[in-house]
Formats: structure tokens, sequence, C-alpha cells
């Protein structure tokens, strides 16, 4: 709870003042009685104490698994359970970042008797993805308005919009294991990799016969070998990262987040293994390993972490070298590894650099946060194309993800482009 | 897209309440008949004025700018007519502040955005303020309606500025009847209490005191009073 003084009644103390001098100099007593008024007016704010915010948040939501695209009814029941009277309570429920309002209004203010309860409703449009609501602000103030107290109450609410799996950015580069990405090597698999000589101990099904049939020489085919990939989801949450293209378009960390989110699901049920990094408040290292219960374990992080908020943090500077050089003593070198920044600025593109040394194969997926009304914005959309350029550069495969773009198309297209 | 976008104009229901307060304030001192027909059709107009922008903006643009302008045109007339008809300075005086800082409080509190509105309904309610204690200065108005017009002026300020400040964080979309209007009667009421005071303290028949010795008698009451709080 964080308490503020608003000041309010700082004003009238000068009106008291004001007409009780302009009474004594005019001569006119009716003024002094006038500045009895205010001065009762000025002792009102410090009559009154500062309310408790404790309140108790009810939500249900009309569908809990809608379709993309689909209104969904929120109605929100908050009880005033201080035991307290609150003549102003002003109340916004934590709509999930990546959800837009389409009618109605998630916030609310009313005054509430102890134990009473006040209900709003609005609508929202279900995006693909899992989306928990934040907690719901409330802001109580006294009857004087001149204490504003700020708390939080929280339901846990979840809406879960089913999505196609996308498809990840996977590179060629992969593990040891079995698994479905094609690799460079030859080996088992289903696609031709190449012709070699044979040798003692290949398999007998590997002979190409024909050949032999031919020319009487014994050759054993090879495929492209398959294996599984190793893959690090890594979201920049740094509070420059905290950027929108619009006041009603989720910033780019939101978009990031929720892209992990399908990035972690989709790679869940395929044979690959997927770990969780994070440069922003505090980092966030989960190492790779594959299976549904770790799965589900990463996107249960990813809605809770302090770190993936919604809310761009206070503290200002985060220390990304040394946030940088954690995670790169962290990563196996055979780790791949997928960035989700909106590339803000140079220093995510030198931690490219840095991480993609032992030629680690890396993707960038970058929400476009870019405005262009303003000069600033203007500036900032362009520096963001000279950072995306230096990205390529690198060799890194950039997937640029328009603002509103569904992710699963931003990345076939770019995939398309990279095979061409 | 057709998501809700937040606006953060001032809420309807306390600025109706602030420009009510407001018209008492300017009311309660007027002591010509014709100073009281101007200042009505002057709050008739701005009313009508406001309906139209608000009107203006829910999907009716012709239609809303029309009455805004008939509206504006008739607060103005009313203005200029009703201060070429009070005749005598003083009166010119009152009415010309209290009138104008309705028109500001109006403008402040109306459905467009203009960028300033706390200033706007601080110089408006300064301006109604200042017509009230001219009016005092000038002619003695009454005790009781300089008490009461003192007390509308700061009930309007509040009101106005719960407007301005609930349009800025709940926005015009949500429901906030309650809020609107528990918080300025509960100023209102504390007005009624200081009313009552300064009643008491004139029915002391301190005004037959000399003006020092009242002084010293308030400002021993003021100091009494910070003491407590502090």
């Amino acid at each position: 709870m964080t308490t503020r003084r608003t000041h309010r009644w700082r004003g009238v103390v000068a009106v008291a003042l004001v007409s009780g001098a302009v009474g004594v100099f005019a001569a006119r007593p009716a003024l002094l009685l006038v500045a009895v008024v205010g001065a009762v007016y000025a002792a009102y704010p410090h009559l009154t104490e500062a309310p408790t915010v404790d309140y108790a948040v009810e939500r249900t939501v009309s569908e809990s698994e809608p379709a993309d695209g689909e209104t969904v009814a929120v109605t929100v029941t908050v009880t005033n359970e201080s035991g307290e009277r609150h003549p102003d309570v002003r109340v916004v429920d934590g709509v999930p970042p990546m959800l837009t309002v389409e009618s109605g209004s998630p916030r609310h203010a009313t005054a509430l008797r102890p134990g009473e309860s006040a209900t709003f409703s609005y609508d929202v449009r279900a995006a693909a993805g899992t989306h928990h609501f934040e907690p719901t602000t409330v802001v109580a103030r006294d009857v004087s308005g001149a204490l504003e107290v700020e708390g939080t109450a929280e339901a846990r609410t979840r809406l879960s919009v089913d999505a196609p799996a996308v498809e990840v950015p996977l590179g060629t580069l992969a593990g040891t294991l079995p698994g479905d990405v094609v690799t460079d090597r030859g080996g088992d698999g289903v696609e031709f990799h190449r012709v070699r000589e044979y040798r003692q101990g290949d398999a007998l099904s590997r002979v190409d016969w024909r050949r032999y049939a031919r020319s009487r020489e014994l050759s054993t085919v090879e495929f492209r070998a398959e294996r599984s990939a190793s893959v690090v989801v890594c979201v920049d949450a740094r509070p420059r990262a905290y950027r929108a293209g619009g006041p009603q378009q989720p910033h780019a960390v939101a978009r990031s987040v929720s892209a992990a989110e399908a990035l972690v699901r989709s790679l869940a049920p395929t044979t690959n293994s997927v770990g969780l990094a994070a440069f922003g408040r505090e980092p966030v290292w989960i190492p790779p390993t594959n299976g549904i219960e770790h799965a589900t374990r990463l996107r249960e992080r990813l809605a809770s972490e302090p770190t993936f908020s919604a809310y761009r943090p206070s503290e200002p500077r985060v220390d990304l070298d040394d946030q940088l050089r954690r995670l790169h003593g962290a990563i196996d070198p055979n780790d791949q590894v997928v960035l989700l920044s909106p590339v803000p600025d140079r220093a995510i593109v030198e931690a490219v650099v840095t991480l993609q040394h032992e030629e680690r194969s890396l993707a960038v997926i970058s929400p476009d946060p870019s405005a262009t009304e303003t000069l600033g914005e203007r500036l900032a959309w362009a520096s963001r194309r000279i950072h995306l350029d230096a990205l390529r550069e690198t060799g890194a495969r950039v997937v640029e993800w328009g603002p509103d773009q569904p992710l699963a198309q931003a990345l076939s297209r770019a995939s398309a482009g990279w095979t061409q | 897209m057709d998501a809700v976008t937040f606006r953060a104009l001032p809420r309807r229901e306390p600025a109706a309440l602030s420009l009510l307060a407001g018209t008492i304030a300017v009311g309660a001192i007027a002591n010509a008949p014709n100073q009281l027909a101007a200042l009505v059709v002057e709050v008739l107009g701005l009313a009508a004025c406001l309906a139209g922008l608000g009107w203006y903006r829910r999907g009716a643009p012709l239609l809303g700018i029309g009455v805004a302008a008939f509206g504006g045109l008739v607060a103005l007339v009313a203005l200029v007519a009703g201060l070429a008809g009070v005749g005598s300075p003083p009166q010119v005086f009152e009415s010309l502040f209290g009138m104008l800082g309705l028109g500001a409080l109006a403008l402040g509190l109306g459905p467009i955005r203009v960028g300033s509105e706390r200033a706007l309904v601080t110089l408006g309610t300064a301006g109604t303020l200042l017509g009230v204690l001219l009016s005092s200065i000038l002619h003695g108005a009454g005790t009781l309606a300089l008490l009461v017009a003192a007390v509308a002026c700061v009930v309007a300020w509040d009101a106005g500025e719960q407007a301005v400040g609930l349009g800025e964080q709940v926005g015009t979309d949500a429901a906030a009847l309650r809020a609107s209007v528990v918080h300025p009667a509960a100023t209102a009421g504390v007005g009624a209490v200081g009313v009552v005071a300064a009643v008491l303290v004139d029915g002391l028949g301190v005004s037959g005191l000399s003006l020092p010795a009242l002084l010293a008698l308030l400002a021993a009451a003021g100091l009494t009073t910070f003491a407590l709080t502090h």
C-alpha cells in the first residue's frame, strides 16, 4: 500500500488568508467570517484518517477457453473488507496486456460501506495464447480527498486461447539426441544427404543396390541426420524494451512474453529441449530440458516471474553486461538461442554477437514497437532499422514481427525467406 | 480496430455539480433582478454549449456544433447585455468576475479536451470567489448570502477537481456515480458546518468588537486549529 497526499486543500488556506486580509483592510467583518469558513476547510483534511485498502476481488469470465477473436465478458466484484467507510474508491482491473477491451470499461469508481461490494463488467477480445489477469489496483481516498492510498487485490484468472503451434526458428546445428531437426550431418533420417563409399558395418538396407548392379561398387546412401535441438528462449525485458506503438497497443515486452509462451508451447510436444532466459530487473535462467511438465513449469514462470511483468520496472538501469556474462557462463555451447527483443539499442546487438561466438545458431524475433507520429518516434524507428541491419550482418536470423501480425504468420514468412 | 479508447475527459456528474455550485455562488450575491436574469441566461447558454459539444463527440457532429455555437453565443450575449444592463460600476465588476469565472469553469469541465482542465477550474472558481469578495467590499452583501456564496465557490472548485481527477483515473466510460456525488456532498456538509460556526461567531456579537480585537480572536482560533492538527 502506498499513501499519497494530494494537497488538494492547500489553496483553501490562501482563500481564508486573502478574505481575512481583505476583510481587515476593507473593514468588512463579514469577510472575516468567510475566513472562519476557510479555516474550517483548512482543518477538514487533517481530521480524516488514511483509509486502509483491504479489498477482495472476484473475477468471472464468460468463457475461460474461448476461440481466437471471440468476445469474452469479464465481471469483476470488489468487496470492501477493511471495515471502514470508503467514500471514494477507484478500481482498475488488471487486464492482460495482450487483450484489448472491446466495450465497457475495466475501471470503476464508487463509494463503499464496510462489507459492501461493487460489480462492473467489460468485454475483451480473446487473442491467441494464455493470458493471466494482473492484480486489480484499488485506490481509496479519505472523505476530504487529501489522502490517497493505493493497493492491489488479486484474483487469479486465466484465459487460454487455443493457438496453432508456431514454427520455431531452429537452426540446422543441433544436438546429439535423435529428433526432428534436419541437420547438415549424414546419418539416419528421411531426407537424402549423399552417397559415399561403403564401409564395413554399414547396414545392408542402406547399400545402394542399383549402383552395385550397374558398376559392382558398393556404396552407402546417407540421409540427413535428424537430431533434437536444445533451444533457449530469451526475453529482453529491460526497461528500454517496454515500448509500444500506441497507447492502445501492447508493449514489446508483453508481446515478447506471449511469443515466448507460444514457442514453449510449440516445442513442448516435440523431442526438442527448451529453456528460458531473460534480461530485465532480475536475470532469469532455466536450463533447457524436454517434456510437457517442464514446459508447463516454464509457462508458469512466464506468467509469474516479476521480470516478465506487464509494468515497466521503476529502476531504469539494468546491467546488461553482467546479466549477459551470467547467461554466457550457464548456457551450453550446443544450445540454440531465440531472442525476443524489440532491438531498442546497440547493446542488445552486441549481446547477440557475444552469444553467437562458437557458431551458435541464433534467431531474433523482434516485435515492432514503432510509432512514427512524433519526431522522437521517427528517430527511434530509424535507429531500430539500423540495429536490425547490424543484427542481420552478424548472421543472426531476424524475424520482424509487425504490430498487428499474428506470430505464426511472421515466423512462417521469415522461414520461407531463409529457405529460398 | 474497434477497441475502446480511454478518454481522460472530466466526468459529467461532478462537472454538473460544480457548475451548479458556481451558479449558486454567483446567484447568492446578485442583488439586482437583471443581474440574476443575465446569470440564468448565461448558465442556460453554457449548458446548451456543453450539451452540444457532448453530441458532437458522440457522433452527431453537425447538430452538436450548431447547438454548441448557439449556446456559446447566448452565453456571450448574456454576459455583455448583463454587464451593460446592471449600470452601477460595483455590480459590473462583481458580475464580470462571476460570469467570466463560470465561463472558464464550463470550458474546463466541458467534454472537449483543452489540455489545462485543472487550471481552468481553478481560474473559474477563483473568478467567482473574487466576485463574491468584491460584492462584500463594494456594497456589503448580506452575511449569510456571503457565507453561502463562499462555500459554494469551494464546492464548485472541489467538484470540478473531482470531475477532472475521476476523468483522469477512471475515464468517462466507467460507472462512477457514487464517487462523483459523495465527495462533493461531504464538502458541502463541511461548508455547512463552517457557515454555522461563522454565524455562531457572528452571534457572539463580535462584530461590535473593535476590528483588531476580532482579528486577534480569530488569529487565536486559527492558531489553535493549526496546533491541534500538526
